[in-house]
């Protein structure tokens, strides 16, 4: 941090430090510190409008709110086998595409995969009925059918995070011929032995919360009601640290832009379908059926044994919203040979936005799926250029 | 549920590499005033309370529902759709889409396309049996055509 008698950044007046010395009352940097806040206040109202998920992207597939998106990179894809992003449900999915530069779908472009995503959508009322059997068998299974055949190969990888994670494995235990040639679970919450370890399993224990009367009185769970919940699990982090954080780098645009990015996704949640959201509080996080081997998909029976495919486990060191116990509570349970846990620094939503993701998480991630993904194809030749590639993508509209 | 914030991450430190005074002493604090909120949040008797909470604002509703059959009633009397209906209609829409989707589906197997392949999302897809209207065919487009 500067001290105070240093220029700003951006060439403006000089701006005292929050961490310098008091300034006396009626003194310049009174008035430096009042435009300072004012500039803090604009960056923080801006962020609703931040323009995020920019790779462009063409729509491949949509049934009622969910869409499949195919991303378009600089270039062809290098490897046959595709990659399907599955994100959980009650947030939207382009922290995935969060920013240029600190974007997973580019990173994974850039590396030469066949990149699509799933995008649950925002249920409606109409949608208070939607359970996770419907999301993994309605949804995930004939995206990933499609993706399987836009691609023209036997499979597709599938890369889910949080109750992504979740319901990609729900679909993988319950279909051992599902199409998935490779399964990467980050941070995903599966194992519920020890109920102590995670605030939510203590908040929605069955002597204080009555997820029934919730979900009967409200239809869906909003989208602000999950959030006061998530913020509350770190108060003082998400109340109070978070705008000081701005504060401290109101003089780096870049800094600034990312901070907004995330506040903005924060803050842009979606409802828990009524259903899905009460099969998740009592069927997982109260009886742990999955672990437990009682877990059901529409009557066909969810075996963790009866994933075969090879496994990757991503899980942050300091997760505070599914602790590394959950995710790899199962690693020993599966029937897949290849399996293999990987412990990155940070949090829950480090893993896919922090300055560490991009330098020590994707590059783990990109390592361990090219070796799973087919033989490399050549580089496009002269007749086969980029321009022709690009051509060929109808882009779609952005969102 | 995966929601945080970047205000997390450790900042940066000072010039020389350490955090200046009143930068230790802000994280000090906040390190501590975190801590004391943690342990607050993760005992029983805060779950209790959130259980609470949610009572008292799920019996809030409990006016709104009245209102709620009030007006249904009311709109029933006046024959006009209520929200049930939009919601009834809603889900058999979802359904209806589905079915086209399979009968689609069916149509690709019986002439052996490979299904779905060739077919665009239905909300981008344009409808081929809408035309561009025909121009009235005039004395003078008449005589042109002779």
């Amino acid at each position: 941090m500067r001290s105070v008698s240093e220029p700003a950044a951006g060439g403006g007046a000089a701006i005292p430090s929050s961490r310098g010395a008091v300034p006396a009352p009626g003194s310049a940097d009174v008035a430096a510190l009042q435009q300072r806040f004012v500039r803090w206040q604009q960056a923080v109202a801006a962020a609703a409008t931040v323009p995020v998920g920019r790779t462009p992207r063409a729509l491949v597939w949509s049934r009622d709110r969910v869409r499949l998106y195919r991303y378009r990179g600089p270039a062809p894809p290098t490897y046959p086998v595709p990659l399907l992003l599955v994100y959980a449900l009650v947030n939207k999915p382009y922290i995935f595409d969060l920013l240029p530069g600190r974007s997973f779908v580019e990173f994974m472009l850039g590396e030469g995969f066949d990149v699509h995503l799933l995008d649950w959508g925002s249920p409606g009322p109409e949608d208070r009925r939607l359970g996770l059997d419907d999301y993994a068998l309605d949804y995930l299974r004939p995206a990933l059918e499609q993706v399987r055949r836009q691609a023209g190969g036997a499979g597709a990888s599938v890369l889910g995070y949080c109750i992504g994670g979740t319901l990609a494995t729900l679909y993988a235990g319950a279909v051992p011929a599902a199409p998935i040639r490779n399964l990467i679970l980050l941070s995903a919450p599966l194992d519920f032995t020890d109920r102590g370890a995670s605030l939510f399993a203590r908040w929605f224990d069955e002597r204080h919360f009555d997820v029934d009367r919730l979900v009967e009185t409200l239809g869906n769970v909003p989208a602000e009601l999950i959030e006061v919940w998530a913020q509350m699990l770190r108060p003082v982090e998400n109340y109070v640290g978070a705008y000081l954080s701005l504060w401290e780098r109101l003089d780096d645009p870049a800094a600034v832009e990312s901070w907004q990015a995330m506040h903005r996704w924060v803050h842009d949640g979606v409802p828990f379908a009524g259903t899905a959201f009460r099969q998740w509080v009592v069927e997982h996080v109260r009886e742990n059926r999955l672990v437990r081997g009682t877990c059901t998909l529409r009557g066909r029976p969810v075996r963790l044994e009866q994933i075969r495919m090879p496994v990757l486990l991503v899980v942050a060191e300091q997760d505070h919203i599914v602790p590394m116990r959950q995710t790899t509570g199962i690693v020993d349970r599966l029937g897949s040979r290849d399996r293999r846990v990987e412990v990155v620094p940070g949090g829950h939503v480090g893993l896919m936005s922090g300055r560490r993701a991009r330098r020590e998480v994707w590059p783990k991630i990109a390592a361990w799926l090219r070796a799973r993904s087919g033989r490399p194809r050549r580089p496009a030749g002269r007749g086969e250029g980029r321009r022709g590639w690009q051509e060929r993508w109808p882009v779609a509209a952005q969102s | 549920m995966s929601r945080d914030h970047p205000g997390a991450e450790p900042r940066a430190p000072g010039p020389s590499g350490e955090p200046e005074p009143w930068q230790a002493f802000q994280q000090a604090w906040l390190d501590a005033w975190a801590k004391a909120m943690h342990e607050t949040v993760a005992a029983d008797e805060f779950a209790r309370m959130m259980g609470r909470s949610l009572d008292v604002f799920l019996q809030a509703w409990a006016p709104l529902r009245q209102m709620e059959r009030v007006l249904q009633r009311s709109l029933e009397g006046a024959g006009l759709p209520t929200r049930a209906d939009v919601l009834a209609l809603a889900e058999r829409l979802d359904g209806l889409s589905r079915q086209v989707e399979a009968l689609a589906g069916r149509v690709d197997a019986l002439m052996g396309r490979p299904r779905g392949a060739a077919r665009p999302p239905a909300h981008g897809r344009r409808d081929r049996r809408t035309r561009a209207p025909q121009r009235p065919v005039t004395r003078k487009r008449r005589a042109e055509r002779r």
